[in-house]
């Protein structure tokens, strides 16, 4: 038996006040509900035909036991796996691992990756099926290699999906390759700039006091924004709200990370416009949403508390961003070579 | 050292940002949080995007406010941590002296990335060599951390976040070679860093101060 309070992935928890145990305990309180509306589903072991019921279902919070199987089949990660004859594939990649150049990087993050849980923490165990993960995954796509913050977002779905590794390996070739906006895992993360902009750009739209104070702040949407879009929430949140998140963006995409981020803007909206520093600010945040046991009350917001929000809309705002990054991009890359060693420096 | 730590709540007369850099596991967030909090874990999780601390500090007659920012090491980082760099009036760049490529990317990567996009000239700039509890894995000396600092013309020192060794010191040599820089305190007064929202010259928004 374990003595201190764990949640139901494994993570311990703890309470900064009694409101949070309380939260915990509602948190807890759904899964009945949502076990119950699941039940036809799981027993005949298919999904419901109806997209919009899908949809909603889905909204409402996926039972964990069902977790696996359900963002297999919505996620796009069954084709990812099909399109790959067999599954000797992730087999054969992970015999290959050792000529990943990520290697490194993934030995220098296996141990700070969630380090206070008791199986993604153990050598043996958690951090030697996280390593096979990553290094596999950065010899099957090159073009991203490994990113710090794939470390986070494999550790929680190894958890999720009852640690079915070759599973997770495709999950999370659906998120980086089908999900997330194109280079938000690359080499300069040029995708994640363009993700920071639109969210920008997103907020000063729907919450134009809050755009407005952090600009004079000089608090770049990068600083709170970065661990969301890079984790997808999975070191951001605790991991059983974290999943709610993913819940959702398996299915119905990249528009769901803008949705939840908006939304947690609004909700501490009248909080925020107090801060004077953008630094004060951005811990606050951190904080905040590392303590977020029931992630309920926002997914709500998240869903019909922010308006209208289509992908056309949020693909609209990309395709400008993209143009500013890539001239960014463009620039950094000239001054760099301009002040490689050996010209004269400043 | 005439420093004393945790001033009251008092005014502060200066406000003072400070960047840590340096490769992707070298104990950036822990000198943070040895220095801030006084305290040190085993487990820290790697720093996705920033992180950041506060700490008070009276400096002679001075009362001193520290924004320390940590942010992540991985090279594909660096493109995002560039509007970091703004205003920064210090710069720590850290190496782990088990791991001597940790140093010679201070040189080749992070030197280049201030010169790129710090905006202050003058800003003062320490080499830290971390880590020195590791005994014999050890593998870079202290002769050469401090022949690269002086060839760069940054302060020096060697610290251990871990048994918390020279922490505090290598912040307060950095704060006080700061405070004997005048062009970098022209703006670190109350006009900058901490925007007043109650004081009455101050109205809202650091766009007050744009004298363009």
């Amino acid at each position: 038996m374990d003595s201190s309070p764990h949640d139901m992935y494994g993570f311990p928890i703890t309470y900064q006040g009694p409101h949070q145990a309380l939260d915990y305990q509602r948190a807890q309180n759904l899964y009945a509900t949502q076990e119950k509306a699941w039940a036809k589903y799981a027993a005949e072991k298919r999904l419901p035909k109806s997209g919009y019921k899908l949809k909603k279902l889905i909204r409402s919070g996926i039972p964990p036991k069902l977790r696996s199987w359900v963002w297999f089949e919505v996620s796009g990660a069954k084709q990812l796996q099909s399109s790959q004859a067999g599954t000797a594939y992730y087999a054969n990649l992970v015999r290959a691992a050792s000529l990943s150049k990520a290697a490194s990087q993934v030995e220098l993050d296996l141990p700070r990756t969630f380090p206070s849980h008791p199986y993604l923490s153990c050598a043996e165990t958690g951090q030697a099926a996280m390593r096979r993960i990553l290094t596999s995954y950065s010899l099957h796509n090159p073009l991203v290699g490994y990113c710090q913050g794939l470390n986070f977002i494999v550790g929680v779905i190894l958890l999720a999906v009852e640690r079915d590794e070759e599973r997770t390996f495709w999950l999370l070739a659906a998120l980086v390759e089908n999900i997330c906006y194109q280079g938000s895992f690359g080499h300069n993360l040029s995708g994640c700039h363009v993700e920071m902009k639109t969210l920008q750009e997103l907020v000063d739209a729907k919450m134009p006091r809050l755009g407005a104070h952090m600009k004079a702040l000089g608090c770049d949407m990068s600083l709170i924004a970065t661990n969301w879009f890079l984790t997808l929430y999975c070191v951001s949140m605790p991991a059983e709200s974290a999943c709610r998140v993913l819940d959702s963006l398996f299915y119905e995409g990249a528009k769901i990370l803008f949705r939840v981020a908006l939304a947690l803007l609004k909700t501490l909206e009248p909080k925020l416009l107090q801060f004077d520093n953008p630094g004060e600010l951005m811990k606050w945040v951190k904080d905040y949403v590392g303590g977020i046991l029931h992630v309920g009350p926002l997914m709500e917001v998240a869903f019909d508390g922010i308006g209208k929000l289509s992908l056309k809309k949020v693909d609209a705002v990309r395709k400008d961003k993209a143009v500013e990054v890539q001239a960014f991009m463009e620039q950094r890359r000239q001054q760099r070579s301009q002040h490689s060693p050996g010209s004269s420096a400043t | 050292m005439a420093v004393e730590l945790q001033p009251t709540e008092s005014a502060i007369d200066f406000t003072l940002k400070i960047l840590l850099l340096g490769d992707s596991g070298v104990g950036k967030t822990s000198l943070l949080t040895r220095f801030a909090h006084d305290n040190f874990d085993e487990q820290v999780a790697s720093t996705i995007g920033v992180d950041f601390a506060v700490k008070k500090l009276s400096v002679y007659d001075k009362r001193v406010k520290l924004t320390v920012w940590d942010t992540a090491g991985q090279e594909k980082f660096r493109t995002l941590t560039t509007t970091f760099y703004r205003g920064a009036k210090g710069i720590i760049m850290v190496y782990d002296v088990s791991r001597p490529d940790t140093l010679l990317h201070l040189e080749e990567q992070w030197m280049r990335e201030l010169e790129l996009h710090g905006t202050e000239a003058d800003a003062v700039r320490m080499v830290v060599a971390n880590k020195v509890d590791v005994g014999d894995a050890r593998r870079v000396s202290w002769h050469e951390g401090s022949d690269f600092a002086r060839r760069h013309g940054c302060l020096f020192a060697e610290t251990s976040a871990k048994t918390n060794i020279a922490v505090a010191n290598a912040f307060e040599e950095l704060v006080l070679k700061i405070l004997e820089t005048p062009s970098l305190l022209e703006d670190a007064g109350l006009r900058s860093g901490t925007v007043l929202l109650d004081s009455p010259q101050s109205g809202y928004g650091v766009y007050d101060y744009c004298y363009c």
